[in-house]
């Protein structure tokens, strides 16, 4: 390979990387509910998918790739026993609405309740809920992710959801949405 | 037999094969209380989706700070979720029974009484989907209101449903051509964060003549339940 096209794949590597770092942001944010942690793990995983990009066979499938990464960081993180969540922790920076008329705060206090809920999970199955919702990867992809067998990714999202369930079950009764939601079915 | 949860949830997050999926959609059809399950799950999704909106890129915030900064909007993520969960479980059952043709009239007589205002959502890149989604789009688009104005028709495509609105995707290019140039009350819009993802995967992600942007198919989709459009999705 050249030195011209070596340069020009890396610098489109470096350019995908970039792309997916807002998303493993969340990711990592998801998982550890930390902003400054989230920050740190998103910046390891970026630095070894960099050293380790001779491992990436398919190009398609860079970002469950940089998740698996993210994953054996966070993973690596909650071994060393650092995980020091406050589940409790309000973020206000991130809530607070120019305007905050009554329908803001109470999406804000349904967001925070979603967020605790997640963060209440155990780590296995927190993963397991955000993989599957927030970055709409398959069940198999969960599974070459996390490393784990497929039937543990279905029953740790099936627990996670009835915990969750169980958890907000006074946030849908909140919104208007239940009752609209009821109105159809009977329609 | 009773569906577990397990089952459900795999049903939701379009898990199953199309056999199960067939099986699934039978008893819910029938099933009230399982409807209601699946709608459960389904909203909770759509929670959890609005409770972690995606942040800014790093090159729209502050310069200096390299921290992902949420935008001031991002509360109406999660309104959207909200709303969809509604709107869009009503098109989601619509959808299941969309075989019968009675069931889609019935659709489109609730728009026509409900100002005749409607968003129809793709997201799938299965051909039978988006057969069915231009189908919808045609009959949806030729359908007056009751003051014998024609509807309000969005078509809204984001996931892999993008790829219809795609040049060189779109095995309908010339379909859809036809489609906008017969309905002035037809609009096409993509959604700009699934074509972000696809040019992330080295897509050539040009849009088809005449369709519009839209920042993402949920602020797209918040915006318009807001404004009391109905739901449908193919």
């Amino acid at each position: 390979m050249s030195l011209f096209n070596f340069i020009g794949r890396s610098r489109q590597f470096e350019a995908k990387l970039e792309a997916s770092r807002c998303r493993l942001w969340r990711l990592a944010h998801s998982w550890c509910r930390n902003r400054a942690l989230a920050d740190d793990l998103v910046q390891e995983t970026l630095a070894k998918a960099l050293v380790r990009h001779s491992q990436l066979r398919d190009p398609e499938a860079m970002h469950a790739w940089l998740c698996s990464i993210l994953a054996n960081c966070w993973h690596d993180h909650l071994r060393a026993g650092k995980e020091a969540i406050d589940i409790d922790a309000v973020e206000e920076g991130e809530l607070a609405s120019a305007d905050c008329p009554e329908e803001d705060c109470l999406k804000n206090e349904i967001v925070l309740r979603v967020r605790q809920a997640v963060a209440a999970l155990p780590p296995g199955q927190r993963e397991v809920v955000t993989l599957v919702d927030l970055e709409e990867f398959s069940y198999a992809e969960v599974a070459e992710i996390l490393q784990i067998p497929i039937g543990t990714v279905m029953s740790r999202l099936s627990r996670a959801r009835a915990s969750l369930r169980e958890a907000l079950k006074d946030a849908h009764a909140r919104t208007p949405v239940t009752k609209a939601v009821v109105r159809q079915l009977r329609g | 037999m009773e569906i577990s949860d397990e089952i459900l949830g795999a049903y939701i997050d379009n898990e199953l094969d199309n056999e199960e999926r067939a099986r699934i959609q039978e008893r819910l059809a029938a099933d009230s209380a399982l409807r209601a399950r699946a709608c459960e799950l389904w909203q909770l999704k759509q929670m959890i989706r609005g409770a972690f909106p995606l942040p800014r890129s790093r090159k729209d915030s502050t310069q200096g700070d390299t921290r992902p900064s949420f935008s001031n909007k991002w509360p109406h993520a999660l309104a959207a979720s909200l709303f969809v969960a509604a709107g869009a479980f009503s098109g989601w059952i619509a959808n299941e029974r969309f075989a019968s043709e009675r069931q889609f009239e019935h659709q489109i007589e609730a728009i026509r009484l409900d100002g005749g205002r409607v968003v129809l959502h793709l997201f799938s890149d299965e051909p039978a989907r988006m057969e069915a989604a231009l189908q919808m789009a045609e009959k949806l688009a030729s359908a007056r209101d009751a003051q014998g104005r024609p509807f309000r028709v969005e078509f809204l495509a984001n996931g892999p449903g993008l790829h219809l609105l795609r040049q060189g995707g779109s095995p309908y290019a010339e379909r859809i051509e036809a489609l906008r140039r017969r309905h002035a009350n037809l609009r096409l819009v993509a959604c700009r964060e699934a074509m972000a993802r696809m040019q992330e995967r080295g897509i050539d992600v040009t849009l088809l003549p005449g369709v519009e942007e839209a920042v993402s198919a949920e602020s797209e989709l918040s915006a318009r339940l807001t404004q009391g459009w109905r739901y449908l999705q193919s």
